[in-house]
């Protein structure tokens, strides 16, 4: 899922311009999951707001199911027609389609998103997906060697692992071709890493402006 | 007054406030119709075993302070007057001695209150009649670590009797407190919270005939002949098992029981701390407290190998310094190597800050704090209960390990550790789960429920498994066909810990949402 | 803001410990209000912003003893929302509110009264500059 953190709020203040009416907007799928944007932290963040040095005419928040499909973004037309700014708590998708439902209003994002990852525990999550549009984890053993080497090569490890370790950080990060290496052996497929494989495709990835997806079977 | 006890209240160690008010106690109990006599063994006594002579033939209560019982008193004083078990009991009543130098009515009536409902047991008991009585208790509990220690107190919250039984020496809780899975801070409660209770009778170093299942329940023999029945009886043991990875380890249980029996141990001997998961202070405060007796007593050369020195105890510094000036070698470690090749046994491995490595060749010992196993004496009581062990566990006709666990053996509930390993939440999860469903066979009306349950708004639930990996007592479930969080409503224990860590607001306490609590703040 | 200063306290060893430290003699001013919930671990930190945002000075919550939580580590847990909370008050520049964390001692009456009017005393000095 999407993963991303609350920017710190001095940074969320200086982006609010003062005397104004806010509503904080949060989003009840991904940034609830990641504990970053939800019902919960929506709450937190407008009880900061009204406490906040800055002043505000008002403040007042609420939260929709999602920010990434017009049909939630519609339902608060009345809430954000009564007020001045909307925070959005939303990924950077949902910040931009909120933007677009209503263009007369700011619409300022309070998260950083960071990256798709997985939950490896209790407050813990790891980057997993790059979204480079051209899938190579069957040649892989299901280990990503965009996100997980650090050089994001095609046929590594290179020279600066050691010990399982990437020399990036050697104490914290472990060297993703040799975790594809002790996978692809247990799975006995080490056969699959020895072609010695082009490139990736970049352009399949973030090139020329915003990726699109059209699906005809889909369209009404 | 042939059936009354004698009630001796012991205070040795805390009389620097004055003398008891043994007259007024006197007194009082002059009326009551179980405890015949007091005596009172303050510092004032100048000839104890004399006062205590004066009584011997009678069934006596022992009252005072719990480090009376861990310095051996209480066994002491039984045995100069031929006590068995059966014909005392002992009973902590440290904190109503102190404050009766304020001399508060409410305090002594508490403390006459509990000398006569334990008298009351003590008299009824047969002992020294020989005589083989009934006396009826709701449940006997076998095991005085974390789960026998928690069930007995919400058990007799529920005016349920009971009887805690520890056979095992030391007794009260070794097994998962010395192996660090609990807190030792959280037992200690537990067991001065359990010996003031008037419902819960504790035996500690017991000797037990065989349990034997009769028409409504069980019985079992106390050494003196007396025969007790119950309703239930809760299988608890903590388990004490040895470390599987290296041959001859021994874990802390087995450290300690051996220096309790002043057994030699001698040589080389290496402590391997913090390899699967962090040493909690109080294990580690232990562990030095042990180290200076080994080296006290044989010189050993004593290596302590860890990840990081904690100190966060007070005199948990100077255990340490106290440690190195003896000579232990204490190693900061990482990359830890343990090979065995053709009997020889290497330790390697590196100081995280010099990088230098550092290499013990074939030490005598190895100590590696360890899981829990089953004591002799637990799987003795297990054979004659007649519970089938599988996989080293006790069955169980429910695979979901947080539900109550009914043995093979109807009436028996198990309980802890002894159904498989458990970190300290799965202990006190099951110990919940158990009193649960034993309130609710034994007081089917009257049960005091747990008054906030949690309960989820499946609207509004989206399914992020926060709540179920969040609660203590593992009774947040999932329910797949809807897709949201489910509690186990008969494991609930109403903390509210899922409703605070939930990002959507979907939980609420029965009684306690949070929009009824958020206004009655605001009504202060 | 009101002058009035929230304890929200466990009905385990908070509640004993509140309960000794007044038979001790030791009363709070009425600025003081107490709420009780099953543990601490049930306070997040929408209960302590909103509380503070409606007008409280400043919001204590009392827990058992570090390693006496009856539900295992509900103080610990709440420990940790005081201290987003803080950070989440001084970088917001919230000026004169607080919140704090204090694991209740039970037998230690007069040193909780000096510690529950120490906050007090302290959250006024801050509003004074």
């Amino acid at each position: 899922m999407i993963v991303a953190e609350q920017k710190p709020i001095n940074m969320i203040l200086d982006m609010l311009p003062e005397n104004k009416r806010v509503l904080v907007v949060g989003c009840d799928t991904c940034v609830t999951v990641c504990l970053a944007g939800g019902e919960k932290e929506v709450k937190v963040l407008t009880a900061a707001l009204r406490m906040a040095k800055k002043e505000f005419a008002e403040v007042r928040g609420l939260s929709i199911e999602r920010q990434c499909d017009g049909e939630f973004i519609g339902e608060i037309r009345e809430q954000v027609a009564r007020s001045d700014v909307v925070l959005s708590m939303a990924c950077g998708a949902g910040v931009q389609m909120m933007s677009d439902f209503y263009p007369d209003k700011a619409v300022l994002p309070a998260l950083n998103t960071l990256f798709m990852g997985s939950n490896e525990g209790a407050g813990y999550w790891l980057e997993r997906c790059l979204g480079c549009g051209d899938c190579v984890l069957d040649l892989t053993a299901g280990i990503c060697p965009r996100t997980r080497c650090s050089k994001g090569l095609m046929n590594g490890p290179c020279g600066g692992s050691e010990n399982g370790k990437c020399e990036v950080d050697p104490e914290n990060l472990d060297c993703g071709w040799n975790l594809i290496y002790q996978r692809l052996k247990s799975l006995n497929r080490l056969d699959t890493m020895m072609p010695i494989r082009p490139p990736q495709d970049w352009s399949k990835s973030h090139d020329g402006g915003p990726r699109r997806l059209i699906r005809e079977d889909v369209k009404l | 007054m042939s059936d009354s006890i004698v009630a001796v209240l012991c205070d040795q160690q805390c009389s620097s406030k004055g003398p008891l008010q043994a007259a007024n106690l006197t007194k009082r109990l002059a009326k009551s119709s179980t405890v015949g006599k007091l005596i009172v063994l303050d510092k004032a006594c100048q000839d104890p075993e004399k006062k205590l002579k004066k009584v011997a033939g009678q069934k006596i209560l022992f009252g005072g302070c719990p480090y009376l019982e861990e310095s051996g008193f209480y066994s002491l004083a039984a045995e100069k007057l031929g006590l068995r078990p059966g014909e005392m009991l002992v009973t902590d009543v440290k904190s109503s001695i102190l404050d009766l130098y304020d001399s508060s009515t409410a305090i002594e009536d508490n403390l006459i209150g509990r000398l006569e409902s334990l008298g009351r047991l003590l008299a009824d008991s047969a002992g020294l009649k020989d005589r083989p009585v009934k006396l009826k208790r709701n449940v006997l509990i076998f095991g005085s670590g974390y789960s026998g220690l928690k069930a007995a107190l919400e058990l007799s919250g529920e005016k349920l009797s009971v009887d805690l039984v520890e056979t095992e020496d030391p007794p009260l809780a070794p097994g998962c407190l010395a192996e660090g899975l609990v807190c030792p801070g959280l037992i200690k409660e537990l067991t001065s919270e359990v010996r003031t209770s008037e419902h819960v009778a504790v035996f500690p170093q017991a000797q037990m005939g065989p349990i034997q299942s009769v028409e409504k329940g069980f019985t079992v023999s106390f050494g003196g002949g007396e025969l007790r029945e119950y309703g239930a009886v809760i299988f608890a043991p903590e388990r004490s098992e040895a470390p599987a990875d290296q041959i001859g380890a021994w874990n802390l249980t087995q450290l300690y029981k051996r220096l309790h029996e002043r057994r030699p141990i001698k040589g080389r001997i290496v402590f391997l701390l913090d390899r699967r998961s962090e040493t909690p202070p109080e294990v580690i405060q232990d562990i030095l407290i042990a180290a200076k007796v080994i080296k006290e007593r044989s010189h050993a050369e004593l290596w302590i190998l860890l990840k990081q020195m904690r100190v966060a105890l007070p005199g948990l510094q100077e255990l340490y310094d106290t440690a190195r000036e003896m000579g232990v070698i204490f190693v900061k470690y990482e990359n830890l190597r343990l090979q065995n090749e053709f009997g020889d046994f290497q330790i390697t491995g590196e100081d995280p800050q010099t990088g230098a490595s550092f290499r013990i060749s074939n030490p005598d010992r190895v100590i590696i704090p360890g899981t829990s196993g089953l004591s002799a004496s637990a799987l003795n009581a297990a054979e004659t209960l007649g519970l089938r062990l599988l996989n080293g566990q006790y069955t169980q006709p429910y695979s979901l390990w947080r539900l109550a666990n009914e043995s093979n053996h109807p009436g028996v509930l198990v309980c802890g550790s002894a159904r498989g390993n458990m970190d300290g939440g799965g202990v006190a999860a099951d110990a919940a789960s158990v009193v649960q469903a034993l309130k609710a066979r034994m007081i089917p009306e009257g049960i005091t429920p747990v008054e906030h349950i949690a309960s989820v708004d499946a609207d509004k639930c989206v399914y992020c498994l926060t709540c179920v990996r969040v609660c203590p007592y593992h009774a947040m479930g999932k329910n797949i066909e809807e897709r949201v969080a489910q509690p186990v409503t008969t494991a609930c224990q109403g903390c509210g810990i899922c409703a605070a860590e939930c990002p959507a607001e979907a939980i609420d306490m029965r009684n306690l949402s949070r929009e009824t609590v958020l206004a009655a703040m605001q009504a202060l | 803001m009101s002058d009035s200063i929230l304890i929200v306290h466990c009905a385990e060893g908070a509640k004993k410990a509140l309960a000794r430290m007044t038979e001790e003699g030791y009363k709070l001013p009425p600025r003081f209000k107490t709420f009780e919930l099953p543990c601490t671990g049930s306070v997040n930190e929408v209960l302590l912003m909103e509380n503070l945002s409606n007008g409280a000075k400043g919001v204590v919550v009392l827990g058992c003893r570090k390693e006496n939580c009856k539900h295992l580590d509900g103080n610990l847990k709440a420990e940790r929302k005081v201290a987003r909370v803080k950070r989440l008050l001084s970088e917001a520049g919230a000026e004169g509110r607080f919140v704090e964390m204090v694991y209740a001692a039970p037998d230690e009456g007069k040193r909780l009264h000096e510690t529950l009017l120490g906050f007090a005393r302290a959250g006024e000095a801050e509003g004074k500059s």
